[in-house]
């Protein structure tokens, strides 16, 4: 090591990097921090959550991400579906070329952790199955339910060699997902007179919010977020493992 | 049941159809889909033409304007959805007749090729800035995965590269997004733009810095633009004619739109967005004389036309911001349409590099006329639309009096004309040890011709689109009509 010159060392242009980001962090805290959180009033934000009885979804915040801003939800679920489909495409893609190869090769877990996997994987579930129905009541929804989703399924297939995830099976599921929300979407812009791309064209009493069923279209769309983020983070997961 | 043909197809429609995209591989129907797709919103888009004349479209996504999200079509953002669907269906016949590398042709470029389009239809409709951010990473992830598509040792880096250089000016512009509802607790472009003057000058500043890096590295504009030769020369040529003919367009009209948008008055903007225009153009057209690599070569002359278009659109008056729009679509065209060429040669020969392809105007004669073709519209020759474009911009320039933006367009079309035309000398050399094979891929050759016949029709008769782009340069300018059609809604 005593051989390398210093300035070779010392990465000059690294740490230049280093010090011009942490100047611009410091910058932009400096700008951010006056802003207290209270220093806002009038906004969008505030405006929408005064409106959120019309939508009669007990979960503000979901009224306004399913609802008022379902568009960026939208575009959210498909940048995600972009993604799985560019992990999938360039790591998984060999599978072809050298089949069998990565299988063979993991040693099996040991029988605790196989047992205990097995074991955890349907509380796993319903717990996102509980968390997505639940996202127009309480704290919780599509995406953070579609991904335990997702990590029940994950946590199988790392401790569970007999366990495999039909491709095809999760391809299908992700499109119709996203097909459904599109159309949901669509039909709400059909079948209501004064239509709007994702309008609630359900019945949305307000007298219903806060029970299972209510708040029309939402639940709906956010079980449809749920799968389809489920079954993409699945199948990023996936991707990754086969290509080791 | 009421059937409307709203904004929000141009949206919704290539969604479901990316979305549905494991049906129509079991259907055996993905190229006619990807194809079609981009065909009918193009059909929808002309059809829309005379309603958005008179007044901008406003389509209302659940809740009204200032509070939603909304799309705002009016004549600019019309032309652009136009010319992204005509590229996509250009594109698309490309691949569908062209017997292309089986990497362009699965389910994987399905989604992302139709997400791309889409992600940039949605950057140019979208009225809410927040949702821009949305659409501005469908547009960026698809082009990531688009551009390692090969996945060869250059197109792995040219991802690479891509992925994270793209994704720090995504932060930028974030950052800028925070700052903007911080300040103003508005998303909607409208209302920002009505309560932008309220904010302290030097926050103004700042946001207005951080838009610019950000959107000037997604633009191409000249000192973020080091890494766009990397990745349009690692990238397959038929894909980078999409950054070329798509993305880049997308992103300056979205620049400009923010620009004119913002700031109640362009001229405090114009010294700079013109510098670094004019810089651009200069410095790339002075690094393509000395390219090796035809995709290099093309690289650089796509940054000097963004250049260009950067120049006339800084000045906003309204004769060069027509003029400039004319120009996004005619070097949408050219670019395609050489890019298309280079992919055809890199077919045959394996290689793009000048001392490789001596002689190839003898062994693919259509090909390199097309490439001729091409270069003579870059360079604005008589009988095509690039000498109308730029026609355009400079009697712009002169009506202002402003005399060093022509002379330095002038300067940089002559460079232009001097790299250009050597790689056309090199074409036509006749070399013995050419390589002779003759093996015609017709078909591919359509969307070429077609592409051509494009460029001679607007350059003859340009007077069948010309207020189209008067029309669209208008609707860009015209702050006033933005604020009242969006905000007087609401009252």
């Amino acid at each position: 090591m005593s051989q390398v010159p210093l300035r070779k060392r010392v990465r000059v242009k690294t740490l230049l990097l280093v010090l011009l980001c942490g100047w611009l962090l410091a910058l932009f805290l400096t700008i951010l921090l006056p802003h207290g959180l209270d220093g806002l009033s009038g906004t969008v934000g505030d405006a929408l959550l005064e409106r959120n009885a019309e939508t009669a979804s007990a979960n503000a915040v979901t009224s306004v991400v399913v609802s008022y801003r379902g568009f960026d939800t939208l575009g959210e679920v498909t940048v995600l579906f972009l993604a799985a489909t560019g992990v999938g495409m360039l790591f998984g893609g060999r599978r072809q070329e050298e089949t069998g190869a990565s299988v063979a090769r993991r040693a099996a877990p040991n029988e605790m952790m196989v047992t205990g996997a097995r074991l955890l994987f349907p509380v796993l579930l319903l717990l996102g199955v509980y968390i997505i129905a639940h996202g127009h009541l309480s704290p919780g929804g599509g995406f953070q339910g579609g991904v335990i989703i997702a990590t029940a399924f994950f946590l199988r297939l790392l401790a569970d060699p007999d366990f495999v995830l039909d491709h095809a099976r999760v391809g299908l599921l992700e499109s119709l997902s996203g097909s459904g929300f599109v159309l949901l979407g669509l039909l709400g812009l059909v079948l209501l007179s004064t239509g709007t791309f994702l309008g609630n064209f359900l019945p949305h009493p307000v007298e219903a919010m806060g029970r299972l069923v209510s708040a029309g279209v939402i639940p709906l769309i956010y079980v449809l977020v749920g799968v389809k983020v489920g079954a993409e983070v699945g199948a990023i997961f996936q991707d990754m493992l086969e290509q080791e | 049941m009421a059937f409307q043909l709203t904004p929000v197809w141009f949206i919704a429609l290539p969604l479901l159809v990316a979305f549905a995209a494991p049906l129509w591989v079991r259907l055996g129907l993905l190229m006619s889909m990807l194809f079609a797709t981009p065909l009918v919103l193009f059909g929808l888009a002309v059809s829309l033409f005379p309603a958005v004349g008179d007044a901008p479209l406003l389509e209302t996504i659940v809740i009204a304007p200032p509070l939603g999200i909304h799309l705002h079509l009016d004549s600019a953002s019309l032309l652009m959805v136009a010319l992204f669907n005509l590229a996509g269906v250009l594109f698309a016949s490309f691949l569908w007749l062209g017997d292309t590398e089986p990497h362009l042709r699965g389910r994987g470029p399905f989604v992302l090729i139709l997400l791309l389009i889409t992600g940039c239809t949605g950057l140019v409709l979208t009225g809410d800035l927040f949702n821009l951010y949305v659409f501005l990473e469908i547009a960026g992830v698809s082009a990531y995965a688009l551009s390692a598509l090969r996945r060869d040792k250059t197109a792995l880096e040219a991802g690479l590269k891509y992925l994270i250089i793209g994704s720090v000016a995504a932060i930028f512009i974030l950052l800028a997004i925070v700052l903007l509802y911080l300040e103003t607790g508005q998303l909607n472009l409208a209302a920002l733009a009505r309560d932008f003057g309220d904010i302290p000058a030097a926050m103004q500043g700042l946001i207005g810095l951080l838009l610019l890096v950000g959107l000037g590295v997604k633009a191409e504009l000249f000192p973020f633009n080091v890494w766009v030769p990397d990745i349009y020369r690692g990238s397959d040529p038929a894909v980078t004619s999409l950054f070329s003919g798509i993305l880049v367009k997308a992103f300056l009209f979205v620049l400009f739109h923010l620009v004119f948008l913002l700031l109640a008055d362009p001229a405090v903007a114009r010294a700079w967005l013109m510098a670094l225009g004019a810089l651009t153009m200069l410095v790339a057209e002075l690094v393509a004389l000395r390219q090796q690599d035809m995709r290099r070569m093309l690289a650089y002359s796509s940054l000097g036309q963004v250049g260009l278009i950067t120049l006339a659109l800084g000045f906003a008056s309204e004769a060069t911001t027509a003029g400039a729009l004319f120009h996004m679509v005619n070097h949408t065209l050219v670019k395609m349409l050489l890019f298309f060429v280079a992919a055809l040669m890199l077919r045959r020969f394996l290689s793009l590099r000048l001392a490789d392809l001596r002689g190839v105007g003898h062994a693919m004669p259509v090909a390199t006329a097309l490439f001729v073709l091409g270069s003579l519209a870059v360079l604005g020759l008589p009988p095509l639309s690039g000498f109308v474009s730029k026609l355009c911009i400079l009697k712009g320039f002169a009506e202002a009096q402003a005399f060093w933006p022509i002379a330095l367009i002038l300067l940089a079309a002559l460079i232009e004309a001097g790299y250009y035309f050597r790689w056309i000398k090199v074409f036509y050399d006749s070399d013995p040890a050419a390589p002779q094979c003759r093996s015609d891929d017709g078909p591919a050759y359509l969307p070429l011709v077609l592409i051509a016949g494009l460029l001679l029709l607007l350059g003859v008769a340009p007077f069948l689109i010309e207020d189209w782009f008067v029309q669209a340069a208008r609707a860009l300018l015209g702050r006033g009509t933005i604020l009242e059609s969006v905000l007087g809604v609401q009252s």
